[in-house]
């Protein structure tokens, strides 16, 4: 220690400590990677969309081409995962089966964040008596159990790609509209909306400067959840068969063929129901990992 | 002439509806407040949690629909066309929690710019830019920090934050909504200090709301004290402080802890506050009240100037005889 | 032996996701029995931490004591103690009042029953006995009607009500040392008196000991024999609270008693202290307090300062005390 140390400093001399920036995109990301299973879960979900968009493109079958001198062929270097009762290869039936189940589930959650988000966004925002008989008919709908709605649809629409999406899509947004209206009205009283209003904001900026980026975070974890739920609906309607007409195939159609010949040719109920399950299991870990990472209490935690 | 005039607003709130949504329970928050604000002033409103003073503020912005009452703004009722506007424009607000009242979704400089944008100060973003700068600038914030998101900075900051964004639209009046009671002791001092210096620079008039009494004291030129919902007393802040007439500014004041060991320790007032769904009859602070006479439990006290520039609503003011 | 408790070095390390923060460092704090010692510093300096150390409160899997902290219960060193140890000792020799009476008192239980829990569990009596003992203790913190309050639930109870009873829950085996954690922040101006009041005058009957925690200075000067200041997870001065409020030696709890109002000078400037405290994760080098100070030297940015020892207990943490600095003056 020597005299020079007890040397006043100037205060303009002393350099404030630089934090570096943080943003909320970062540090969701940051809390996301730390979550092992939704990492694993945005893998799968990534994998199995680039699967379904290019796998067709470079397998030398179709989903149509029968062979049946390879019929219920076991899985070998020809035929990966091998072949169905009409000598179809089950790999690219698998394939294209990705195709059309996780269209359905995105088409399926678009028109249901569609419907949902307006629905429940009216209802929240204007609130009062609308909002009560809004929410009334949310309720009546929602004590019909979903399947037998759904099935309804189907039979007035008749089996059909583009029915499933409609009847998915417009079978499923009440939950979508509940949360949505919750997370309204629960911003509606948040004091940034009020200093919004206080310096002038019309209603529409601050449904769309404000409100629709905060609901963001629900929305997201919402639609996650729900692709893997319409894609298993969309199985069971076409287990059941009501789904796609033949000769295409989804996940559903191959396990219901394959459950018909489960004693003597395992493979063709395997494959499919694991790519199912895989999928969904996705779906799930990447939904409820998006659920820790987006909420903004969470966040706010984080910070300390 | 008064820069706000504010007559007999009343709010009342609806608690519970029935199935068809007409009220069932109503709580009358703010009952028959009467307060004038002139230009360049700050006036104090004081008063326990629940007492309305917040409710108050954000009625005359028009936040809650008010029940009754008119409030003037340079002598126009706000009501009329065209007035609404320049009103709006010209008493903005902060408020009191900086944690909530900025989108963690917005950087600070869209929080800014947002009052700018909506009534189109600025010809073009190189404006809007500059204006923002110079907002940051006045609220002694780096300019760096234009492009942070809000959860980036302390509860301090984030108030300077609040109030470079109601000076944007150059008002005429803020309304601080316990603008210090969410900070540190320390912060306190800078956001009281930079409100301060602001009112110079800008002649800036501040409805400045708080629970703590001393510090109100300190910032104000007249205080009002508020009870369940009504003004109780309004003076020069010092006489208020010092000289208080109303039994409930004088416990208010009895039961602050002061910040000295040598000094005898605060004296506590008997009772709590009652539910306001359930107002007790008369003046509505007789229970607590070491003054009550019959006459408070029966008849509601007027407001009256009890001495030139002094107002008090009470029967037995400074604890004296009926007058 | 006077000392009720000693604790020695406490340093305190979190694991969060951004890595490991170290939330109080080397913090010393003694207790005597029958004593109220004030813990008084701003949001996030570590005070409530303290006590919450103390009665290991917190969260097991990201909490870290340091290896070389010891809190000397009576002579006991309670570090090491496991959770059934604690157990014995929490509620019965330490109790602790939280900040938000409403959180703390659980809403489905009525105010009886929350405190039966304690007297059933620690005294071993029954259920009806621990009724009539709660029940006089409601009176004993001042609430009325308590055979009335006893059957009531949180949520039907006014603010100051809860904090009675809470008060009441952790008043319940007589504790030898009770933590109070923010008792009044939550309160009005007018409940607050009221709660001092009581936390006063049930000391001077029972006798124990209390460890106030407060940012309110206030509060603190009324209640306190002993204080100490806390800044950044450190604490920078102690002492009496007489010569803490009017010979403050640290520039921190000077600028604090500075940004309070002086009723009798109304124009006169507040001083208050610039800046902000540190972020923990990013703490300046030296001195935590450097960037703020007034009084800032050379060496506060390069090492942090000692304990110095003013007479009477009396001690801070600051350069400006150090004799050496005397030479400075002296060729300057």
């Amino acid at each position: 220690m020597d005299t020079r140390d007890f040397e006043p400093v100037d205060p303009k001399c002393i350099v404030p400590i630089r934090i570096p920036p943080q943003t909320l995109r970062s540090r969701g990301w940051r809390q996301m990677k730390q979550n092992k299973l939704a990492l694993l879960g945005l893998g799968i979900v990534v994998i199995m969309t680039s699967i379904a968009i290019f796998g067709p493109l470079v397998t030398s079958y179709t989903y149509d081409d029968q062979d049946f001198a390879m019929a219920n062929a076991y899985p070998s270097p020809l035929h990966w995962f091998g072949t169905d009762s009409l000598g179809r290869d089950l790999l690219v039936r698998v394939l294209y089966g990705a195709r059309i189940s996780l269209s359905i589930g995105l088409a399926a959650s678009l028109i249901n964040l569609f419907i949902g988000v307006i629905y429940g966004g009216i209802a929240g925002l204007v609130g009062g008596r609308v909002d009560r008989i809004m929410m009334h008919i949310v309720d009546i709908l929602y004590s019909i159990p979903m399947l037998l709605y759904v099935i309804l649809l189907m039979v007035v629409f008749k089996p059909g790609l583009l029915n499933i999406y409609i009847a998915l899509g417009i079978a499923y947004w009440l939950n979508m509209a509940r949360i949505v209206r919750g997370q309204i009205l629960s911003l509606k009283k948040q004091d940034y909306v009020m200093a919004a209003r206080s310096y002038g904001t019309s209603t529409w900026h601050i449904l769309t400067r404000h409100m629709i980026p905060n609901c963001m975070g629900p929305i997201i974890v919402t639609l996650t959840l729900s692709i893997p739920e319409a894609i298993f609906t969309e199985a069971f309607l076409s287990f059941i068969g009501l789904g796609v007409s033949a000769p295409m195939a989804s996940w559903g159609v191959l396990t219901s063929e394959g459950i018909n010949s489960m004693r003597s040719f395992p493979f063709q109920l395997i494959f499919p129901a694991a790519a199912l399950c895989i999928t969904m299991l996705g779906f799930m870990f990447l939904g409820d990992g998006l659920r820790d990472a987006l909420d903004p209490q969470n966040q706010r935690e984080g910070n300390r | 002439m008064k820069l706000l005039d504010i007559q007999h607003l009343t709010k009342k709130f609806v608690v519970e509806s029935d199935w068809l949504g007409r009220p069932k329970k109503i709580l009358t928050a703010v009952h028959d407040v009467s307060l004038a604000i002139e230009a360049g002033e700050t006036v104090g409103l004081v008063g326990e949690s629940g007492c309305g003073k917040s409710t108050f503020a954000r009625t005359i912005l028009g936040l809650y629909e008010k029940t009754h009452g008119t409030v003037l703004y340079k002598g126009r009722n706000i009501d009329q066309n065209g007035v609404h506007a320049d009103f709006k424009r010209h008493v903005q607000m902060i408020f009191q929690d900086p944690y909530a009242s900025l989108d963690p979704r917005m950087t600070v400089a869209d929080s800014i710019s947002e009052p700018l944008r909506n009534y189109h100060m600025c010809a073009n973003n190189q404006d809007l830019k500059k204006r923002v700068f110079e907002l940051l600038e006045q609220v002694d914030l780096n300019s760096e920090a234009a492009q942070r998101y809000p959860h980036e900075f302390s509860g301090g900051q984030r108030q300077r934050i609040g109030i470079a964004r109601a000076l944007a639209l150059n008002p005429e009046c803020i309304f601080c909504d316990e603008p210090i009671s969410a900070l540190d002791v320390s912060v306190q001092v800078q956001i009281v200090n930079m409100l301060k210096d602001l009112q110079q620079r800008f002649g800036l008039a501040y409805l400045f709301i708080a629970h703590d009494l001393s510090m109100v004291h300190h910032v104000s030129h007249r205080i009002g004290v508020m009870y369940l919902g009504k003004l109780v007393e309004l003076g020069p802040g010092s006489t208020v402080y010092h000289d208080p007439l109303h039994p409930y500014t004088q416990s208010l004041i009895a039961a602050i802890p002061k910040p000295d060991p040598h000094a005898a320790p605060a004296v506590p007032a008997g009772g709590e506050v009652p539910s306001p769904l359930s107002l007790p009859s008369g003046c509505v602070f007789h229970p607590r009240c070491p003054y009550a006479s019959e006459l408070c439990r029966h008849e509601s006290p007027v407001w009256r100037e009890v001495q030139p520039g002094r107002f008090a609503a009470c029967h037995h003011v400074r604890g004296g005889d009926v007058v | 032996m006077n000392t009720l408790l000693d604790i020695q070095n406490l340093s305190i390390s979190f694991r969060t996701y951004r890595g490991v923060l170290e939330a109080i460092h080397h913090v010393s704090i003694v207790v005597n029995k029958g004593e109220t010692i004030g813990i008084v510093g701003e949001s996030g300096c570590g005070k409530s931490v303290t006590a919450h150390a103390v009665m290991k409160l917190l969260p097991k899997e990201t909490a870290i004591y340091s290896p070389d902290c010891k809190i000397m219960w009576e002579g006991t060193n309670i570090v090491s103690f496991t959770e059934q140890e604690m157990n014995a000792l929490r509620g019965q020799d330490m109790s602790m009042v939280f900040q938000d009476p409403m959180t703390a008192l659980n809403p489905v239980l009525t105010i009886g029953d929350q405190i039966c829990e304690g007297l059933v569990l620690h005294r071993r009596i029954s259920q009806q006995q621990a009724l009539y003992e709660a029940e006089k203790l409601l009176r004993a913190v001042g609430i009325t009607a308590p055979e009335k309050r006893l059957h009531q639930y949180p949520h039907e109870l006014s603010g100051g009500m809860r904090q009675r009873s809470l008060i009441a829950m952790a008043l319940a085996c007589s504790p030898r040392l009770l933590f109070a954690d923010e008792p009044t922040t939550a309160l009005d101006v007018t409940t607050e008196a009221q709660v001092l009041y009581l936390l006063r005058s049930l000391q001077q009957k029972l006798g124990m000991a209390i460890v106030l925690i407060s940012h309110n200075l206030g509060v603190i000067a009324q209640m306190c024999r002993r204080v100490y200041v806390m800044y950044a997870g450190c604490v920078v001065e102690s002492g009496m609270v007489e010569d803490i409020f009017d010979k403050p030696a640290h520039p921190y709890t000077n600028g604090l008693l500075a940004s309070l109002p002086d009723p009798e000078h109304k124009d006169k400037p507040l001083q208050g202290i610039s800046g902000q405290a540190p972020d923990l994760f990013h703490l300046p080098e030296g001195c935590r307090f450097y960037p703020r100070c007034r009084h800032t030297m050379q060496i506060c940015m390069k090492q942090a300062p000692p304990c110095y020892d003013l007479g009477k207990g009396h001690q801070a943490a600051c350069w400006l005390l150090c004799p050496e600095r005397g030479k400075y003056n002296e060729i300057t």
